[in-house]
């Protein structure tokens, strides 16, 4: 997994996160949604701000859980963002829907100072510890549940937008 | 080792447990399951590590054969197997156990009774869907009519259909009119143009939508209208599910779910017994081949220590050994083995003691024996000698070497002795005594007393003779007697020697005018005889009282060099000249000075007399310091002692000139015994005779006093 894009930008009282995560595809995970299993991904979020006499300041941190399962009765994928449902009559757009973050409020604009150039992070992956333990341990030595991103970091200058 | 081996056995436990009950569905270790797994697997190879160190070690020590190595790998052997074998058991039966009813659960039967249900929920949501739809198709014809559907119609159906939503929609999604039951003033939820284009035709889109909780049907049905529209308007409604079918339905879907979650994890929960399965056998397995080490070394340990003990006192070291404090067996079998140890040195200890005071009572006798003049053989009850101190080999003048390996009847020499013993043995009971004389040639006689005993039976037996050298003592017993003699003759003859020479004076005196010429010569020559003979008699008597009667020495310091020069002055211009060589150097002796000039000076006469017939007559003396007493040594060379009388030389009454009176010599050793000094009489190997004194020195004495 790794991202196709990412960016941090400001709206009107957020600064919001736009990225998207490209997947190989992977028999192996629709297999599971399939069979039944609720499988767990989280997005983590943090903005750091460098210190120079210190550790870096950790000024925003942000995880989002999702969920991905097949609802049998309706014959739907369900993906759960929070308490949000969406559905998808196919296992490509609900995965395809999962992949792309749109419009993630990470920070309010009172959070950062403008002008000041921050570090952002970010990561999208399997969380395997909400996954039931057998699966735990299956996914320990399997290359089909390693679901990860690496983090990426990239900097940028905080400018809210002009109220005006 | 100890102490890791038990921490590492505790925090096993504990990570098997928690492993275990991990397995649990609400733990809090559930999400650290691989952390838990990994910890364990750590502890696994550290304790295996463990193991193989302890195994190394054990090789090794069997390999350089150590004491209690094949005890303990025997041991080890046997607590492993008993603690193995029934935990790979254990192990075998509980893998089969848990993986067959880990299939077990899964069958068939519950699978297609859970899709069956499935399936009739579905069935009956579509029905309701199927129903809904017609309705609203229905419905939507009826709205075609109007154009577009004013507000009021649309609460009208809504009321109608008893839905939640209704909606009249563009295909592009635009919401052109709407009415909810819901008044939170969020516009209606709308599907994606492409679905909405789809719902243009045919009997619409139908759908049934979970959301949140609970089940909501969705109809998009085309509203016809007669009106050509170039945007055709879509009636949609969405309806939720009666909460009674929605319920079933949604328990029917949960549970089939949470059992198509399970199929799905059969490998994995299969595995994570095996893992655990596993892990508590390699631990425990572990675990008891450390305790096993541990055990088996503190079983061995007491060996070992024995094994050390048994060594070092093979050795002969008795050193107390380190006791096991346990009241065990063991404990108990190295705190007797100590004692034992101590008990032997305790003996060892007596018994050096006894035997050092045997050797010393033995070494005291021994030496007894050997400064005894006496000597002393002892033999074996068949004759054999078995023992002779210093003073019987001196006696006897022989090393009496190898004679242990001979009888006494076969000795080839001392045959008088050998003879005298063995008739003494034979003709006594008991005690005997008996004196003997060995002739040794050239008249050298030699008086042995002899002493003999029989040894009593319970020492083994054996014979004992002890014997004198009583030539000295007898020797002096003959000058005791002299003495007495000459006392006796001195005085006996001495008297009537003055009236006898009185009366042939007178005689002369008397009868000399009364004879003729001839008969007063014969008269005068034999009265100067008898006076003359008198005269010789007397001499010869006061001689004999001088030996008799000599005085006590009056010891005092003497230079000796001084005395003899002063005695040397009265030979000057003698027929025989006498040299002297002196050592300068000499201490002051003890000596009378009267007695010993008498010493010197019948020794030079004896010497003059002796070399009269040389060629070239010498006499010297020597004096010389040798160690703790001066020696003076008077030299001639002369024919020297004959061997016949050179043992008796100082007896008196013995000599070899025709007119001597024997006296000299024993005066001179009587004087010299007198002073407690020494003397010797010998013949020089290049011919001569020499007398040797040797007299105490004076400093020495008054140190002694």
């Amino acid at each position: 997994m790794s991202f196709r894009y990412h960016e941090i930008v400001p709206v009107e009282q957020h600064y919001v996160v736009n990225a998207s995560v490209e997947l190989q595809p992977n028999p192996r995970l629709q297999e599971l949604v399939d069979g039944g299993l609720s499988i767990p991904f989280v997005a983590e979020f943090t903005i750091t701000r460098s210190r120079w006499y210190w550790l870096d300041e950790t000024v925003v941190e942000r995880n989002t859980s999702f969920r991905l399962f097949y609802h049998a009765l309706t014959r739907q994928y369900r993906l759960s963002i929070g308490g949000i449902h969406r559905n998808f009559s196919s296992f490509d757009d609900a995965l395809r829907a999962m992949l792309t973050l749109r419009n993630w409020a990470v920070a309010e604009h009172g959070n950062l100072t403008d002008g000041e150039t921050y570090n952002a992070s970010l990561r999208f992956r399997l969380d395997t510890a909400q996954l039931p333990k057998p699966f735990q341990v299956a996914a320990l030595g399997s290359r089909d549940l390693d679901l990860t991103t690496n983090w990426v970091h990239w900097n940028f200058v905080a400018q809210a937008l002009d109220p005006r | 080792m100890k102490r890791l081996i038990l921490i590492c056995s505790a925090v096993g436990t504990i990570l098997l447990f928690l492993l275990a009950s991990a397995g649990g569905k609400t733990s809090l270790f559930e999400h650290n399951y691989p952390l838990l797994l990994s910890l364990n697997v750590l502890l696994a190879v550290g304790m295996a590590v463990l193991v193989g160190i302890q195994l190394q070690t054990l090789w090794r020590e069997y390999r350089q054969r150590q004491f209690g190595s094949r005890l303990k790998l025997k041991l080890i052997i046997m607590f492993v197997l008993l603690a193995v074998a029934p935990g790979t058991l254990i192990y075998a039966v509980s893998v089969q156990f848990a993986v067959r009813s880990i299939e077990s659960w899964y069958n068939l039967q519950v699978d297609s009774s859970l899709e069956s249900g499935l399936e009739l929920g579905r069935n009956a949501l579509d029905a309701l869907l199927n129903q809904l739809g017609e309705r609203s198709r229905s419905i939507a014809l009826e709205l075609g009519d109007e154009g577009v559907p004013s507000l009021s119609s649309l609460v009208r159906v809504r009321e109608q259909l008893d839905a939640d939503e209704v909606s009249v929609l563009t295909t592009t999604g635009r919401i052109v009119a709407t009415t909810s039951d819901m008044h939170n003033g969020l516009a209606p939820d709308v599907l994606p143009s492409s679905q909405l284009r789809q719902a243009r035709v045919g009997r619409g889109y139908r759908a049934v939508e979970g959301e949140g909780d609970k089940l909501v049907m969705r109809v998009v049905v085309p509203i016809a209208s007669r009106q050509f529209q170039t945007d055709p308007l879509l009636l949609q409604v969405r309806v939720p599910v009666p909460e009674s079918l929605a319920q079933s339905a949604e328990s029917i879907q949960e549970l089939h779910q949470s059992y198509q979650e399970l199929r799905l994890a059969r490998q994995g929960l299969k595995r994570i017994y095996l893992i655990t399965l596993t892990l508590a056998l390699l631990l425990s397995m572990f675990a008891a081949v450390a305790f096993a080490f541990m055990f088996a070394r503190s079983l061995s340990e007491p060996l070992s220590i024995l094994a050390e003990g048994t060594q070092a006192v093979a050795a002969g070291d008795l050193s107390p050994r380190q006791a096991l404090p346990s009241r065990d067996e063991l404990g108990v079998l190295t705190q007797s083995f100590n004692r034992m140890t101590r008990q032997l040195l305790d003996a060892r200890a007596q018994a050096e003691k006894n035997s050092a005071a045997v050797d010393a009572a033995r070494a005291y006798l021994e030496s007894v024996l050997a400064n005894l003049s006496a000597g002393v053989l002892a033999f074996t009850g068949d004759w054999h000698l078995r023992a002779a101190n210093q003073g019987a080999l001196t006696i006897l003048t022989d090393d009496l070497t190898d004679f242990e390996s001979m009888a006494l009847p076969d000795w080839p020499v001392h045959q008088t002795f050998r003879n005298a013993v063995l008739g003494g043995f034979s003709d006594n009971e008991g005690l005997w005594h008996k004196q003997i004389e060995i002739e040794h040639g050239e008249g050298n006689i030699q008086t042995l007393l002899l002493h003999g005993s029989q040894l009593p039976a319970s020492t083994s037996g054996g014979y004992v003779v002890v014997f004198d050298d009583i030539t000295e003592l007898i020797s002096a017993q003959r000058n005791a007697a002299w003495s007495e003699v000459a006392r006796r003759l001195a005085h006996e003859i001495k008297n009537p020697l003055t009236p006898i020479q009185l009366s042939a004076e007178r005689l002369q005196f008397k009868l000399a005018d009364k004879l003729s010429e001839d008969d007063r010569a014969m008269l005068n020559r034999s009265t100067q005889t008898i006076v003359n003979q008198v005269e010789a008699m007397k001499n010869l008597v006061n001689g004999f009282r001088d030996y008799a009667r000599l005085p006590v020495p009056k010891l005092a310091a003497v230079d000796l060099n001084a005395l003899l020069r002063e005695i040397l002055t009265l030979y000057e211009g003698s027929s025989v000249p006498v040299l002297a060589e002196l050592d300068g150097d000499l201490p002051l002796v003890l000596a009378d000075a009267s007695q010993l000039r008498q010493v010197v000076h019948n020794l030079l006469q004896n010497a003059q007399d002796a070399v009269t017939e040389q060629a070239t007559p010498q006499v010297t003396v020597h004096t010389r310091q040798d160690g703790r007493r001066v020696e003076l040594l008077v030299r001639d060379n002369g024919p020297g002692f004959p061997a016949a009388i050179l043992t008796r030389a100082m007896e008196p009454y013995v000599t070899t000139k025709p007119r001597g009176s024997g006296l000299g010599l024993a005066i001179v050793r009587k004087i010299i015994e007198e002073h407690r000094a020494d003397i010797s009489i010998g013949n020089r190997p290049e011919g001569g005779a020499e007398v040797r004194i040797r007299l105490r020195l004076a400093q020495h004495e008054v140190v002694v006093n």
